[in-house]
């Protein structure tokens, strides 16, 4: 059962990594890979959203299975992670000011981050138990933070870098580099089978 | 005249993806064959379409303070909405975009049209505006697509290219392949159009934007 | 207390969220029995192209791991099994066995990676299962190159069949 959970958690993180080869949460992985000291909250952000996610959504899709209306689910989902992310920004603000000035910046990106709905969805569509889901979860928002502290390192070469042609300079540059991490993270195909 | 311009504008001007460089992920995700492009491009317009006309329709019956989760409500009906005909009518392309046809839902390209245009404007803009853009998605899909498909597999729309097809570079049709292929073509669309390439992902009508612009410019 | 701002946004929504579900029920419903009948039709067909015209009916015996199976004429037994290649659930195929020995490999749906897993998807390549009798025949298929997981994905759909259709016999 142990190890059952460990391959989940290793696939989730390095061979199925969610951006980098199921291309989901491109737009925070470009948009905030530039600072490396970002990355890491970032990535903490993501982690606790995409557990919290999972833990609301999967007994959510359990009810909705239960009245045969399951085909609901992406509507549910979304609503409830919209609503959730604003539930926790309010009781953080009142109850622990600290710590919403720390993660309240990170917390609107719970809700239009397709990384989130995607792994709940994931979850459902594997058939995982709900363990099995929120491990799957956990590996998932590492597996982010890992692209995204490799990817800031790349970054800040191609950014502070003369030799870029002017037409590369900027996105496309970004993402020629970002094509390479991901050709190096193929090497993990195959860790599991 | 200004109706003509709101549908024209996404084909090149705002292009949502080659210009404004919003909806990266369907982008990178399903343009491994010409058709998939297309049949993503044609879903996403439809739901744009649909929630520009609804949300444009109610925009004064919505409260301010719960206007993201409503529209995003509305977008997601429109999403399992797209869902149903396509199981029913086009099964293959069903099984081809798998998990990223429920994730239109949180395309920014469709939340941003309705925050940006739909909820500012009358209901025939709003109908143009959903069309050119999400015309204009398909169009960067579609050339996406095309391109990894020919040197990914050696075929155009399933057809076998001579020559091509004998040793086609697979790497363009998995992961790695899809990241470079975007950046290619829009530093050749940059070059094609004398601009300075877009030093950062488009963010426009994205909910996060006003996060990550504070990550962006060194944080907290 | 002023109702505007307290009661009317999550009225509001509520009364969105009640509606668009209820539109979403009614469209399902119509649509069901047309994705009912695609499935059937892609079944059919599937059937027919690669075990030819019969007629063929489905039997309520079950084997874990086993979606459906299927008794043709003449003793065939049709396996349709889903296994995971290189993407979960990639691998959807009907196994033809009969008197116990493979009689034939076909595809329903093969989602893998176009040019690369998509190569098992090949008639040469699932003839090679042809007339295999046990699991340990069908461990000494090879794989094909560049499709690896897709190849091990096959083979262990093949070998599931083979098993159920050892118990069906018994």
């Amino acid at each position: 059962m142990a190890v059952h959970l460990l391959v989940i958690m290793l696939s989730a993180i390095l061979v199925n990594n969610i951006v980098l080869s199921q291309f989901m949460g491109i737009c925070p992985f470009l948009g905030v890979s530039k600072v490396l000291k970002n990355c890491l909250g970032m990535g903490a952000a993501v982690i606790f959203v995409m557990l919290c996610a999972t833990a609301v959504t999967y007994p959510v899709y359990k009810l909705l299975e239960s009245l045969d209306i399951e085909y609901l689910k992406t509507v549910a989902f979304i609503l409830l992670i919209a609503l959730f992310v604003q539930l926790v920004e309010i009781i953080l603000k009142k109850i622990m000011p600290p710590l919403y000035k720390a993660l309240g910046v990170y917390l609107p990106l719970i809700t239009t981050n397709c990384a989130v709905l995607g792994v709940t969805i994931t979850n459902i569509d594997e058939g995982y138990s709900f363990l099995e889901a929120m491990v799957n979860a956990l590996g998932t928002g590492v597996g982010f933070t890992v692209a995204l502290l490799l990817f800031s390192g790349v970054r800040q070469k191609i950014d502070s870098s003369d030799s870029v042609p002017a037409m590369f300079k900027g996105v496309p540059a970004t993402l020629v580099a970002a094509s390479i991490v991901s050709l190096s993270f193929m090497g993990f195909g195959g860790l599991f089978s | 005249m200004s109706n003509l311009k709101e549908f024209t504008k996404g084909f090149i001007k705002e292009n949502p993806t080659l210009v404004t460089l919003l909806g990266m992920c369907p982008t990178l995700a399903v343009t491994t064959q010409a058709s998939n492009g297309i049949g993503m491009g044609l879903a996403t317009t439809f739901v744009l379409v649909g929630s520009n006309i609804v949300i444009s329709l109610l925009k004064k019956i919505i409260p301010d303070a719960v206007r993201l989760p409503c529209y995003i409500v509305i977008i997601a009906g429109f999403v399992t909405l797209i869902e149903f005909l396509l199981k029913g009518y086009v099964p293959t392309l069903y099984d081809s975009l798998g998990i990223f046809l429920s994730l239109i839902t949180v395309n920014c390209i469709i939340l941003g049209r309705a925050e940006v245009f739909a909820s500012k404007n009358k209901v025939v803009p709003s109908i143009l505006d959903g069309l050119g853009m999400g015309l204009g998605f398909t169009l960067s899909l579609t050339l996406m697509g095309t391109v990894r498909e020919i040197l990914g597999n050696g075929t155009v729309f399933g057809f076998s290219l001579p020559l091509l097809n004998e040793s086609p570079m697979t790497i363009f049709i998995l992961p790695a392949g899809g990241f470079f292929t975007l950046g290619i073509i829009i530093a050749v669309v940059n070059k094609l159009k004398h601009k300075k390439p877009p030093k950062e992902i488009g963010c426009k009508g994205c909910p996060n934007m006003a996060s990550c612009e504070k990550l962006r410019n060194g944080g907290i | 207390m002023n109702l505007k701002t307290t009661v009317l946004p999550p009225l509001v929504l509520t009364i969105i969220c009640t509606v668009i579900s209820g539109a979403l029920i009614f469209v399902n419903n119509i649509t069901k029995e047309r994705v009912e009948e695609i499935n059937r039709e892609t079944l059919n067909e599937s059937l027919t192209s690669a075990f030819g015209e019969g007629t063929y009916t489905q039997t309520d015996k079950t084997f874990d791991g086993v979606d459906k199976i299927i008794e043709g004429e003449g003793g065939l037994y049709v396996y349709e099994v889903t296994t995971d290649g290189y993407n979960s659930d990639g691998i959807h195929i009907l196994v033809g066995i009969k008197d116990g020995a493979v009689e034939g490999v076909s595809f329903i749906s093969c989602s893998e990676t176009p040019g690369l897993g998509t190569k098992v998807n090949n008639d040469d390549y699932l003839k090679t299962y042809v007339g295999l009798k046990s699991e340990a025949d069908a461990d000494g298929v090879d794989a094909v190159t560049g499709a690896t997981f897709s190849s091990k994905g096959l083979k262990a759909a093949v070998k599931l069949a083979l098993a159920a259709d050892m118990e069906a016999r018994q």
